[in-house]
């Protein structure tokens, strides 16, 4: 009996191990079972257009043929027409519509063409004839590429007035007539904004209708969808509404006699049916009646998605997620194309159109850059289903950046797959430490990510205990041919090699008065200029807090010295804030940003220093207060960190009201601009501290036990290339030469980047002229004063901070001055205090 | 021969790898010999650590000892009586660490309940406070454990070895000093040498209440390992493992000879 059971015991042994065994091994597949066949991603060209031109109204023409639209977003507003048969290629085309069209057309919406040659053209703009009031018109194109009026919304809008803008700017809800005084406000829930135009000013009179899609139904039919007005059915000849669909719809097509509308947010209800976002609507393309919906929360619609009816009746959907297919009448969505296969992943592609054509091609049209590109997808059954490699990259959040260079990696890496695993995929339902634990823990197994981006990991313990793999050579041939900010390559550099470099930075900026930015060029000068200047107010929110969030950046390299905190620097700038913090005779400027009622709302102030793979905190002003202030004339200067050309707009805005305001301009695009006067660009603005600091994002370095490390240091490149870093996903600046001077040299009109910025009425010391800030696209001179501050550059934030110094340091600041300002400690004793609390870590 | 290949499977083996790590860099397996060992002798942070854990386990383990016996021997005095309270007494350790950790912040916040009691803003979790506060979690998280333990030994004493001190004429301080307290050795030594491994678990309260820093005095060797994983100092932290690997097998080693020389 005891010989049964110890052999019963010595097999229990010998099972355990070799199922231990087998855990490890690495199941081999043979050949033969590897799947083929997938989409293979082409490029195709667009048509060569210059500056001030921009490409919409793609469509696929009854000849096979792909055509697209381009237009001048200035005086003449003129309209060229380009065809291509196969992307290669583009062929300028005048058809006789266009002629026509180029006299009366302001705006150019959308084209569409019918396989019997019948189109359509949407515009803003007069009659053909040239009467008319400028309005959303419809016209009809013959097959013999002749061009008529039709009659939808000949007299305006076809559901009625949706909302359209007076002679003098101000806009009017739909049931509000325009009266005599054009500046008159109402309470109407559509937006009523007074204009800040100044009347003597020339304002051109559109009525937007807001059209969505416009297509031209094989039944000689509009198909007319809107954004605020509905959707529907239009008879061209008499104008009739025939059928109505969904008015809430995001996207509208036809498939196999039904149209199809996406529904991406919010929630519809129509002939007793309710759903919510995700949900495909199908109803009767004659009649307008509702034949069934189809839930699709599995696709993640709502990033943005386009849809496009096939021949055969089947339905396409194109996000971020891939390319899927229903087929006609069926309730289940096949995946044909995977989105992390193709540029349908890259945050700037946009998915906008659908074309399928030829057998088993797609076009997919993406809007990117305020413009069109196209990828064509042809299935290859020889080509495997998956790439035969593939390269993981680890970041601890979603970087865009990242995401970015995936697209420009994969157009020289067809055949590898870019995994990118992020802290959901570590450690499911953990903290960052666990994250950082398991990932540490795939390390010493001698496995890990091929590539790290090293926001929120121990940067300086992974270069020390040679974890990253010495990327001097991917450096080396981008410094000789002068590619990237010599700077960035030095950050994270010692006498063994190069370990890790930021893809990305962020300025710390100054930007107010003339003399101010002059004379302020650190945390000294800064208080030296307050105390001279006792009837000048500084900023425009003075509290202690405020002053310590916009200072503490700029000074924390200082704040550590030889491993130990400098107690000496932190009561210095504990004490400088307290004191600058006195020289304003209040607080606030505005009061309504010390009340509780604002407070609540931004619930305290958030240190979050980037030190690698996400946008920091700092991006985000988490107080107006200055901006209003500075550009009221109330205040002195304000701080602000540029994550991106983009950003500067907001500044610029800022300074362009302090000096007058917006100005037209009739030789450009005819419109109003926020130009900073050239000669002041270099004067209203600069880096703060002035040593060089900026804030290092989107750090990336190379595992140094990666089995693949010539397809890792590659992927780096593609993050530092030109095509990754020419695109503003307000991460940070780029740090690739080139892509800074594109940057610098970037275009966008002032109709596209209008935006403004409205503070609260419930402030007395807020005059209603001071409430509003206008900012558009800045002038190319300011970019370019902007883009050589990149060139300052040299020293990171935060560098040699121990991961958790840098937690430890945003935690205890705050605290500390806390400590002064409840009169608990002087600042001497804050530092010290701050000190002890950072020791133990130190020490470690 | 099971037991013996699963303990070196998932004990032994782990050990000695450790131990070896190290010998050697975390990465790129680099022999440094006895650099490790020096680097964490010299470090302050290992220094405050091991004292503070040290001064624990002093403080504890006797104290656990004294009251876990007093209650069991009171248990045993009232025999049937005691039921509830030897239940009352096993509760603790079903409590998960994070549950118990809700309800000591609730006691000992800055608006606690205890302070609401006492009118006063003690800082529980701070020096002089924390160090008590981390020893009476531990003592209530392992008195009923214990207590169990000490049970069992004392129903094992004969009855007639009492019976035959009390004809003798002992009195109760004589039977528990010359009966009780021999028959008990064996299970002294299991209890000392388990509540020594359980001083180490009360690192899961310590972290929960003070965090990844805690203050000074409840800063113990977990926290120290902790931190150094999540920056790669594998080789500072084997050391330290080792380190006191040794300090434990002498500390239980001794204990055994001692005990086996007072019988």
């Amino acid at each position: 009996m005891i010989i049964y059971k110890k052999l019963i015991a010595s097999l229990l042994c010998a099972a355990t191990l070799a199922g231990l065994a087998g855990c490890g091994a690495t199941p081999q597949t043979p050949q033969e079972s590897v799947a083929m066949g997938r989409y293979i991603e082409e490029a195709w060209t667009t048509p060569e257009i210059s500056e001030r031109w921009y490409l919409s109204g793609a469509h696929l023409r009854p000849d096979g043929k792909f055509a697209v639209v381009a237009q001048m977003n200035a005086e003449p507003y003129e309209i060229k027409y380009y065809t291509t048969a196969d992307g290669t290629q583009w062929a300028e085309e005048t058809p006789p519509w266009l002629s026509t069209l180029n006299g009366v057309a302001g705006y150019f919406r959308s084209i569409d063409f019918n396989s019997k040659g019948e189109g359509l053209v949407c515009y803003l703009g007069t009659k053909l004839d040239g009467s008319g009031e400028e309005l959303d018109r419809i016209a009809m194109i013959s097959a013999d590429g002749s061009i008529t009026d039709s009659a939808i919304g000949e007299d305006g809008d076809p559901w009625d007035a949706v909302s359209h803008m007076g002679s003098d700017g101000t806009i009017y809800a739909e049931d509000i007539e325009e009266t005599e005084d054009a500046t008159e406000e109402t309470t109407s829930d559509t937006a009523i904004v007074e204009s800040a135009l100044p009347e003597e000013e020339p304002v051109p009179s559109i009525m937007p209708l807001f059209p969505r899609d416009v297509l031209m139904g094989e039944d000689g039919m509009v198909y007319l969808t809107t954004q605020f007005s509905g959707s529907g059915k239009f008879d061209p000849i008499t104008g009739e509404l025939t059928a109505s669909y969904l008015t809430e719809a995001h996207s509208f097509t036809l498939a196999g006699g039904e149209a199809v509308q996406l529904l991406t947010m919010g929630s519809a209800e129509r002939a007793g049916h309710t759903v919510d976002a995700n949900s495909l609507f199908f109803s009767d393309a004659a009649t307008g009646m509702l034949n069934r919906t189809l839930p699709s929360e599995n696709l993640q619609i709502d990033n943005g998605a386009a849809i496009a009816g096939g021949e055969d009746g089947a339905v396409y959907i194109a996000n971020k997620s891939g390319l899927s297919r229903v087929a006609p009448g069926g309730d289940t969505w096949e995946q044909i194309l995977d989105g992390n296969m193709c540029s349908l992943s890259v945050p700037s592609m946009n998915p906008y159109q659908i074309f399928p054509h030829g057998e088993d091609e797609f076009l997919l049209v993406f809007y990117t850059d305020q413009s069109l590109r196209f990828f064509n997808y042809t299935y290859s059954e020889d080509t495997p289903a998956l790439p035969d490699s593939e390269l993981t990259v680890f970041t601890m959040l979603d970087n865009r950046t990242i995401s970015q260079a995936v697209g420009a990696f994969r157009q020289q890496h067809p055949n590898t797959l870019v995994n990118i695993r992020t802290s959901r995929d570590i450690a499911e339902a953990g903290n960052g430490d666990d994250v950082r634990a398991a990932l540490n823990t795939e390390i010493l197994a001698g496995k890990g990510p091929d590539v790290f981006v090293l926001g929120d990991l121990p940067l300086d313990s992974y270069i020390e205990k040679g974890v990253l793999a010495d990327l001097s050579d991917v450096v080396d041939s981008l410094l000789e041919t002068d590619s990237i900010l010599p700077a960035v390559t030095e950050a994270y550099a010692n006498k063994n090699g190069i370990f890790a470099i930021p893809a990305r930075v962020n300025l710390p900026t100054l930007w107010g008065d003339e003399d101010a930015v002059a004379a302020v060029t650190d945390l000294d000068s800064l208080l030296a200029y307050a105390k001279s200047h006792p009837d000048e107010r500084l900023f425009g929110n003075m509290t202690p807090e405020h002053l310590l969030y916009q200072l503490a950046p700029g000074t924390l390299n200082s704040l550590l010295k030889d491993g130990a905190v400098d107690i000496a620097a932190v009561e210095k700038l504990l004490a400088t804030v307290m004191a600058l913090s006195e020289t304003a005779d209040e607080p606030h400027f505005y009061s309504y940003f010390g009340t509780e009622e604002y407070l609540s709302q931004i619930k305290g102030y958030a240190y979050t220093f980037s030190d690698g793979g996400y946008v920091a905190a700092t991006n985000t002003p988490a107080d107006p207060e200055d901006y209003f202030a500075v550009a009221n004339n109330r205040a002195a200067l304000m701080l602000q960190f540029l994550n991106g050309f983009e950003s500067v707009m907001q500044s610029n805005g800022v300074i362009n009201k302090r000096l007058g305001g917006m100005t037209w301009d009739s030789t450009g695009e005819g419109d109003w601009v926020s130009d900073v006067p050239d000669d002041m660009v270099d004067k209203v603005f600069r880096l703060f501290p002035d040593s060089g600091l900026y804030e290092p994002s989107c750090v990336v370095g190379v595992n140094a036990a990666s089995t693949q490390p010539e397809l890792a240091k590659a992927f780096i490149e593609a993050v530092l290339s030109v095509e990754t870093q020419n695109t503003d996903l307000g991460d940070g600046f780029p740090v690739n030469r080139e892509a800074i001077a594109i940057g610098a040299d970037a275009y966008q009109s002032h109709y596209t980047s209008h935006s403004y910025s409205t503070a609260t009425e419930g402030d007395p010391s807020f005059p209603a002229d001071e409430m509003r800030l206008e900012y558009a696209w800045p002038s190319k001179p300011m970019l370019q004063a902007v883009a050589d501050r990149l060139s300052e550059i040299k020293t990171p934030m935060m560098q040699g901070y121990p991961l958790p110094i840098k937690y430890a340091m945003q935690e205890c600041l705050p605290l500390a001055l806390d400590k002064i300002i409840n009169g608990e400690s002087t600042a001497g004793e804050a530092a010290a205090w701050l000190a002890g609390e950072l020791s133990l870590a130190l020490e470690e | 021969m099971t037991s013996l290949t699963g303990t070196a499977l998932f004990i032994l083996f782990p050990l000695l790898d450790a131990v070896k790590r190290s010998f050697f860099t975390a990465m790129g397996g680099r022999f440094t010999g006895l650099r490790a060992y020096a680097e964490v002798f010299a470090n302050k942070a290992f220094q405050l650590a091991a004292a503070n854990t040290a001064r624990f386990t002093l403080v504890c383990i006797p104290l656990l000892f004294v009251v876990s016996l007093g209650l069991a021997l009171a248990v045993f005095a009232a025999a049937d009586k005691a039921e509830i309270v030897k239940t009352g007494l096993l509760i603790p350790m079903a409590i998960p660490a994070a549950s118990m950790i809700a309800v000591w912040r609730l006691l000992f916040a800055d608006s606690g309940i205890i302070n609401g009691i006492t009118g006063a803003a003690t800082d529980w979790f701070a020096a002089p406070y924390a160090f008590p506060v981390l020893v009476g979690t531990y003592l209530w998280k392992n008195l009923g454990y214990n207590l169990l333990l000490w049970l069992a030994g004392l129903y094992g004493i004969p009855a007639a070895r009492f019976e035959a001190a009390m004809i003798d004429g002992a009195n109760g301080f004589q039977r528990l000093l010359f009966i009780t307290l021999p028959s008990l050795r064996p299970q002294i030594f299991t209890i000392a040498a388990l509540s020594l491994v359980n001083s180490f678990k009360v690192f899961r309260e310590a972290y929960l209440l003070g965090g990844n820093y805690p203050d000074d005095n409840i800063y113990l060797l977990q926290h120290l390992w902790s931190h150094w994983f999540a920056s790669l100092d594998i080789d500072l932290l084997c050391a330290a493992a080792a380190v006191l690997a040794i300090a434990l097998f002498a500390a239980i080693g001794v204990l055994r000879v001692t005990l086996r020389e007072a019988t």
